[in-house]
């Protein structure tokens, strides 16, 4: 196979937030607050690369970044080979960029078509096409504060493709969405990716995006913890060793724990099994052969493959999932480093 | 800076609000304050305090210019109070920030629009006001004179609009936008009198009496800090000298070339650094 260009190199982007700090003193203070540090990967152009972290982790502020939004403090985003200090002076820059923010409320009495056609003014290129191919077609004249969240969402997306950008950065693209959106919207983005466009999700919503990626940046504490294809992160992570057996007959479970450790066992008989050095061939065929002939055959054995909450609760250490939100999340693991004011 | 991108995308701006129901409200309040005013004041039959002279079609054009301080600069609050926070805070403009376009041509086309959806129809009335009033004098205004007033009121409503934008990009919430929008206004608007007549009072020049030539000199002096005194005192240079304030037109041309120059800088500043 032949390797693919790189579209998007990330490297060492930080970005510290100014929050407001007032005194009797200067009521203007400000201090710094949560971002993101040091943050490098790269993307293969034509990929689609899920941005997965908990909340506060720093997702949003990096697509700002990338958009042209904010400036970075220190680190640098090269596209398709030329690299950029500050998308944000640099409006060529931003030229093969496409963002979609999370949550636009469009509002009042403009349309979709007077939003594209004020879009289409600022990029300088046509923008027929796009209600269309987003499904907006039948809403085109439909005042902005009658369509729905779902329809919001579609108008922020085709703002976003406007111009047809070599990489887009979504943001939450799947909320609000209906189910049949939003298998269109992998559908899309599956053929903007087959196209050569890279495309960068970041979501809460891990199925679809596990339906969609290939690779992922884990980013936790604002900086990134692990990022690659998901087989080696899944790999890198450990969670590549876990073997998935099932059978009809009798208790298993000593045979069972006699090849690796048994995380988790249903009656039944349903098991996962764990192996610090993996699951080869070799070990599967002595694991069914010995269950053959202790007589308990399985009909079912599979590598079972950590989903994305799986790998992200693995990632950022957290014991179980829950709501719980870690207070060190909000800050960079490197804040130590930075002088506060 | 691309001119016609920026031209292009205030228009689109002016076509957007220039059937919305801000405008509903604004049209009708202009047509009467500037058409009612030039209409009025020119009518011979019209009884006008001692103090207020209108003799001439420019002296009516002056005094007619206090409706549209009133008017047309509460139509420029109405518009621009919101011209920048709305779309922060409904998450348009990261589009429109993120998109393939320096910060400082979509910081001038927000403004120009703003500008142009009042200063339009402001100017287009105020047309058709010198037209009412050669109707009900049977003379024109000088075209030196029509100039400078069209001129002024394009500027005042100028500055209007880069002080509400700037006030805008400030607001983080919709009551905010309200309060500094409307704060400008009644500062300049309602306030300044006060402020000229305490400021004087500080300083030891009496106020009792506005027609002390004294206070007249200082007062001119306070208004070129004000924009409506700016547009006052440009619109005084061509009244005959017993109706204007004794200050040089220089200081009038200098204040005038500071209130364009100043705010723009600051908001376009302000916008550069404009956070979504």
């Amino acid at each position: 196979m032949a390797m693919r260009a790189e579209g998007l190199v990330v490297d060492g982007l930080s970005f510290r937030h100014r929050i407001s700090a007032p005194s009797l003193k200067n009521p203007w203070a400000t201090r710094q607050g949560a971002g993101i540090h040091g943050v490098s990967f790269s993307v293969p152009s034509g990929s689609i690369v899920g941005l997965v972290g908990p909340n506060g982790a720093g997702k949003t502020t990096l697509l700002h970044l990338l958009s042209g939004l904010r400036t970075p403090e220190s680190g640098s985003v090269a596209l398709n080979g030329k690299e950029w200090k500050d998308m944000k002076s640099s409006p060529e820059a931003r030229n093969g960029i496409g963002f979609m923010p999370d949550g636009v409320r469009w509002q009042g009495n403009s349309t979709p078509t007077k939003v594209l056609r004020r879009m289409s003014i600022i990029r300088s290129v046509d923008s027929s096409k796009l209600l269309e191919l987003v499904g907006l077609k039948s809403k085109a004249d439909e005042t902005l504060d009658r369509l729905s969240a779902g329809m919001r969402q579609r108008l922020s997306l085709a703002c976003a493709l406007l111009g047809s950008p070599t990489v887009l950065l979504l943001d939450e693209p799947f909320t609000g969405l209906d189910p049949v959106a939003q298998k269109a919207l992998q559908e899309l983005l599956r053929q903007l990716a087959d196209r050569g466009t890279t495309i960068i999700i970041s979501s809460h919503l891990l199925l679809e995006l596990e339906a969609l990626v290939e690779r992922v940046v884990l980013l936790h504490q604002g900086q990134v913890i692990i990022e690659g294809k998901l087989d080696s992160v899944r790999k890198k992570l450990g969670l590549d060793r876990r073997l998935l057996v099932e059978g009809r007959k009798g208790d298993a479970k000593e045979v069972l724990a006699s090849h690796g450790e048994i995380l988790e066992y249903h009656e039944g008989w349903t098991a996962t099994l764990y192996r610090e050095d993996g699951w080869s061939l070799q070990s599967r065929e002595e694991l069914v052969t010995e269950l053959c002939n202790k007589g308990y055959p399985p009909y079912r054995v599979e590598a079972e493959l950590a989903d994305l909450a799986e790998i992200l609760s693995a990632a950022t250490g957290s014991e179980s999932i829950s709501m719980d939100l870690a207070d060190s999340a909000m800050v960079p693991l490197a804040r130590k480093e930075v002088e506060e004011e | 800076m691309n001119l016609r991108r920026i031209l292009s995308l205030a228009k689109d701006e002016v076509e957007q609000r220039a059937l919305s129901l801000r405008m509903l409200i604004m049209a009708p309040l202009l047509t009467l304050f500037i058409l009612g005013a030039c209409w009025g004041i020119s009518d011979p039959d019209a009884s006008l305090p001692s103090s207020i002279s209108a003799d001439t079609p420019f002296e009516v054009l002056f005094v007619a210019s206090l409706f549209i301080l009133l008017s047309a600069t509460l139509g420029v609050v109405l518009f621009g109070f919101d011209g920048i926070s709305r779309s922060r805070m409904s998450g348009n403009l990261a589009i429109e920030l993120a998109q393939p376009i320096a910060r400082r041509e979509l910081a001038w086309s927000m403004l120009l629009g703003t500008w142009a959806v009042v200063a339009i129809p402001t100017l287009l009335l105020s047309i058709a006001g010198i037209i009412l009033i050669r109707i009900q004098m049977g003379e024109w205004a000088s075209f030196a004179d029509i100039s400078l007033f069209l001129f002024s009121t394009a500027m005042l409503l100028f500055w209007y609009a880069v002080i509400q934008m700037y006030a805008s990009s400030l607001a983080k919430d919709m009551g905010s936008s309200i309060a500094l929008g409307v704060a400008a206004w009644l500062l300049f608007t309602m306030v300044w009198l006060l402020v000229t007549v305490l400021v004087a009072s500080i300083l030891g020049v009496e106020s009792s009496n506005t027609t002390d030539p004294l206070y007249e000199t200082f007062s001119a002096k306070v208004d070129l800090f004000s924009p409506n005194g700016v547009y006052h005192l440009l619109l005084e240079t061509r009244l005959a000298e017993d109706l204007s304030r004794p200050i040089s037109p220089l200081l009038v041309v200098l204040a005038t070339a500071l209130w364009t120059l100043l705010p723009l800088v600051a908001y376009l500043k302000r916008f550069e650094k404009l956070q979504p």
